[in-house]
């Protein structure tokens, strides 16, 4: 749909791993994974540029707790 | 905003006609499809009033408003790096429907789960495609929903989710996403007003994918 741009990237053992197996486990690209963590992140950082806080619930044990995210 | 050509069927002369499918609407163009829609959306209401027909067979889109989804979006700037997708086919110098998407938080319900899909929010045609035999209304253009479900399965492919795509359904729609659509229904969400979920796999979303490409 969109013109896209090549850049090369460079990752730590730890980062290329962690890509890799998200890669495996949500059956995307590597190229896909990283755009979508760009997407989320930018997400993220605009509702938390908005004052709103990130939380995660956990429903069946009651549990919330606040991500910290760096503004 | 990019575009491309398309046609759809002017249903009283059973002709096609030039049209064009818009995949990066501004909020502005969300409003301007509101602000032609919402006079006719009245002027059935008013209709379906006179006639005292049942409002349990009212098009159940009938009370959705552009204007408030326009406002809720603006954070978030719908447009290429944006979560939301705004598309749109435009006909005759008129927005003739429209459909919102968005590409992050929601994840396969089918196995293999907790894959990543584009779910649709929200897809409407313009209230005078409506077929309303309550007021005897035809459609004046048919073929509007299909065409923007196929945009919302190549925007997934797009973004290497290989054509997934999931979304709760009104009653009146669930035949469309079931026969056109060819999606396979979970079943109820009781987190989500017990609306229907609908899901597009792989192989299914292959069959757009690979028209489109032999079109």
């Amino acid at each position: 749909m969109l013109a896209k741009r090549t850049m090369s990237l460079n990752l730590t053992d730890a980062e290329m791993d962690a890509l890799e197996k998200l890669a495996r486990r949500k059956d995307l690209s590597k190229t896909a994974v990283i755009r979508q963590a760009l997407r989320l992140y930018n997400l993220v950082d605009t509702r938390v540029m908005q004052g709103e806080k990130l939380f995660f619930e956990d429903e069946l044990q009651g549990k919330k707790s606040e991500l910290m995210v760096l503004g | 905003m990019s575009s491309s050509p398309t046609r759809i069927e002017h249903v009283e002369t059973g002709k096609p006609i030039d049209a064009e499918l818009h995949d990066l609407l501004t909020l502005d163009d969300v409003l301007e499809a509101a602000a032609k829609w919402m006079p006719t959306k009245i002027q059935i209401v008013r209709e379906l009033l006179a006639r005292a027909v049942p409002q349990n067979v009212w098009p159940q889109a009938l009370h959705w408003n552009w204007v408030k989804k326009a406002a809720a979006l603006q954070p978030y700037a719908p447009g290429p790096f944006s979560p939301y997708a705004l598309f749109g086919l435009k006909a005759e110098d008129q927005w003739q429907g429209l459909l919102l998407g968005c590409c992050v938080g929601h994840q396969t319900r089918l196995a293999p789960t907790g894959r990543d899909l584009v779910y649709i929010d929200y897809v409407e045609s313009a209230p005078w495609n409506l077929s309303l035999a309550a007021i005897e209304q035809q459609p004046r253009f048919k073929g509007i929903g299909g065409q923007l479900f196929e945009l919302a399965v190549r925007w997934s492919d797009d973004l290497g989710f290989r054509g997934r795509v999931g979304l709760h359904s009104l009653p009146q729609s669930e035949g469309f996403y079931r026969g056109f659509c060819a999606m396979e229904d979970v079943g109820p969400d009781a987190n989500y007003q017990n609306l229907r979920y609908f899901e597009l796999d792989e192989a299914h979303a292959k069959m757009f994918l690979e028209e489109d490409e032999h079109a």
